[in-house]
């Protein structure tokens, strides 16, 4: 890692940033763009179209998050020597 | 008994309930000090943090706004899914793990000392409270006003609205003078289970009272509206630019910086329990939008002549006319814990930066700790009355205030990165509050004149026009004017790099 990366707490520092980083954009890429092509008057188990792309979505973007979440504190405690 | 007894038996219970939990030995510590009553010094664990940040972050618009919000635009609502999930995810696991490293660090009480602990003291520290103060006022009045209606009508008119205002004023005012931010979180964590089962219960409720299923209330109101199916929704609320920034820029962005989220963050035992609620939190979140859909579209089937702010009050109306009185007040009280559990939240973090960055700064600086806490009190009493007057006066005002909050607090956001996130970019006092001021003025003009300045096509929310502004000036101003003590910033930095730069 560089200086600069090293210093810059933007920039995700390891695989398991970059992949929470990577899964919190598309998932939110999803419900923010993809709803407009779903945009039907259909029922998915009784709900609308819309409400379960957005809801399916964000159960997604949750769970990935939290795996990656839960990977980068297991990193962190590694490092930590607990 | 007449049917509305219920209901007052059922949320004299609740209030009974959230009276022990606020004020109970739980909520007592033996000091007396600023950072044990404002905040909790030694800090709260996972669970409890886990439910107060939720119940404070479910305002009263969950309980009934939410299902006014169904009725009148249908699934644009959907919209908040991007909220609950980018707050918890982005800004609490990032931000918000960051604001408890330092405030554990440096034990902060307050927004604003974090802010001059980097940038330096001085007016500074007034400007950003006061700033924060005028912001926060509209929201605490918007959440007693929803649950006072609520109340209203689920007794049939024999609580009036202005009784029930004071009812909740005065139950947040005994809890939060008494027990200060353990009072406020014990609560909340008994205000979110309840609210919870609530608003499921109510959706069961509904789906019972229609009959059927999902599938049926879908086909009903297929039926009836085909446009609360989908985007934009009948009033075409939902644009493209709407989706856009709304939920991110309206809400997400702010709603993790408000002075509440503060306290929460500060009062957390460690930054693992902050970024494991940032985790986890956002299931709650969304959880509660569900049956929020079921009971918006229910009340439209039953009441879809309601239109404008009569359909927030399309819930009540369906409690009252075909509720059993017992279940009316389990809602009842649920939407006064979604209300309060935000309010007293407010409370407590206004009064402590009335209390530190006003009092303690300018008014009495060699005060006993005792001293400042009594002071804190009186202030808690001061803001809840306001409160109780503004809600029980001009609402059309307040709905436009809360607008006018979420722009307000989102122009503080470059001042909080600068400070939690280092970049290797200069940021410097004068410039952000240039920052700040530039931004706001230009989210004030698009907010009242965005209709007349700009074409449909980018009609985009206050707020993110108030960011497009802020973020260059800030950095402009701040390349040309007195970087902030090189000292203070070197140890926020070192503070930050060892919890979460450590060498891999």
């Amino acid at each position: 890692m560089t200086d600069s990366e090293q210093q810059n707490h933007l920039l995700p520092q390891t695989l398991w940033h970059r992949l929470y980083l990577g899964w919190f954009i598309l998932c939110f890429l999803m419900v923010w763009v993809g709803t407009w092509a779903v945009n039907e008057p259909i029922a998915v188990m009784g709900l609308p179209l819309v409400y379960a792309w957005c809801s399916g979505w964000g159960i997604i973007w949750l769970c990935g998050c939290l795996y990656f979440g839960l990977k980068i504190e297991q990193e962190d405690a590694a490092s930590r020597g607990d | 008994m007449e049917s509305w007894h219920y209901t007052v038996a059922i949320v004299i219970l609740y209030a009974l309930l959230i009276l022990w939990v606020g004020t109970g030995r739980w909520t007592k510590v033996g000091r007396v000090a600023m950072d044990d009553y404002f905040k909790v010094a030694p800090g709260f664990g996972f669970l409890v943090l886990y439910l107060g940040i939720a119940g404070g972050f479910h305002t009263a618009f969950a309980i009934p706004g939410s299902m006014g919000f169904y009725h009148a635009h249908g699934v644009a609502f959907a919209a908040n899914i991007l909220w609950t999930v980018f707050t918890p995810l982005g800004m609490i696991y990032f931000i918000g793990s960051r604001i408890t490293c330092l405030g554990r660090k440096f034990n902060y009480i307050t927004p604003a000392d974090m802010l001059v602990d980097y940038f330096g003291d001085g007016k500074f520290r007034v400007f950003i409270a006061i700033y924060t103060l005028s912001c926060c006022i509209p929201l605490m009045t918007a959440n007693v006003t929803g649950p006072a209606r609520l109340l209203s009508s689920g007794t049939e008119g024999h609580i009036s609205y202005i009784g029930a205002l004071l009812i909740m004023g005065f139950m947040v005012m005994i809890y939060v003078t008494s027990s200060g931010i353990r009072g406020v979180t014990w609560t909340t964590v008994a205000q979110a289970v309840w609210m919870f089962v609530a608003v499921w219960a109510a959706a069961f409720w509904c789906l019972s009272l229609i009959d059927g299923d999902l599938l049926t209330l879908f086909n009903r109101i297929q039926e009836t509206r085909p446009e609360l199916l989908t985007l934009p929704g009948p009033q075409g609320l939902a644009t493209p630019q709407w989706w856009a920034t709304f939920p991110v820029f309206g809400i997400a962005l702010y709603w993790a910086i408000l002075p509440r989220g503060f306290m929460f963050f500060y009062s957390a035992r460690d930054v693992k329990t902050t970024k494991k609620i940032g985790l986890t939190v956002g299931f709650y979140l969304m959880a509660l939008y569900l049956p929020a859909m079921v009971i918006g579209f229910t009340a439209f089937y039953y009441f879809p002549e309601l239109v404008g702010s009569d359909a927030d009050n399309s819930f009540p109306l369906l409690l009252a006319t075909y509720a059993p009185a017992w279940f009316a007040g389990l809602i009842v009280a649920g939407g006064l814990a979604a209300g309060m559990s935000s309010l007293d939240a407010d409370t407590n973090a206004n009064s402590a930066m009335l209390t530190k960055d006003v009092y303690a700064s300018f008014i009495k600086k060699d005060g006993s700790d005792r001293h400042y806490i009594t002071v804190g009190r009186i202030f808690v009493v001061f803001l809840v009355a306001i409160t109780v007057l503004a809600a029980a006066r001009d609402w059309g005002l307040v709905v436009l205030m809360i607008g006018v909050t979420a722009s307000m607090i989102t122009q503080l956001l470059p001042a909080v990165l600068a400070v939690t996130v280092p970049m290797g970019i200069r940021f410097t006092k004068v410039g952000v509050t240039s920052g700040i001021i530039a931004g706001l003025t230009a989210s004030m003009l698009t907010r009242f004149y965005g209709g007349e300045i700009f074409p449909s096509g980018w009609r985009f929310d206050p707020s993110f026009w108030g960011l497009v502004v802020n973020i260059p000036v800030t950095l402009i101003v701040s390349r040309f004017t007195t970087p902030p003590d090189a000292q203070a910033v070197a140890r926020i930095r070192a503070a930050l790099d060892e919890e979460f730069r450590r060498s891999k």
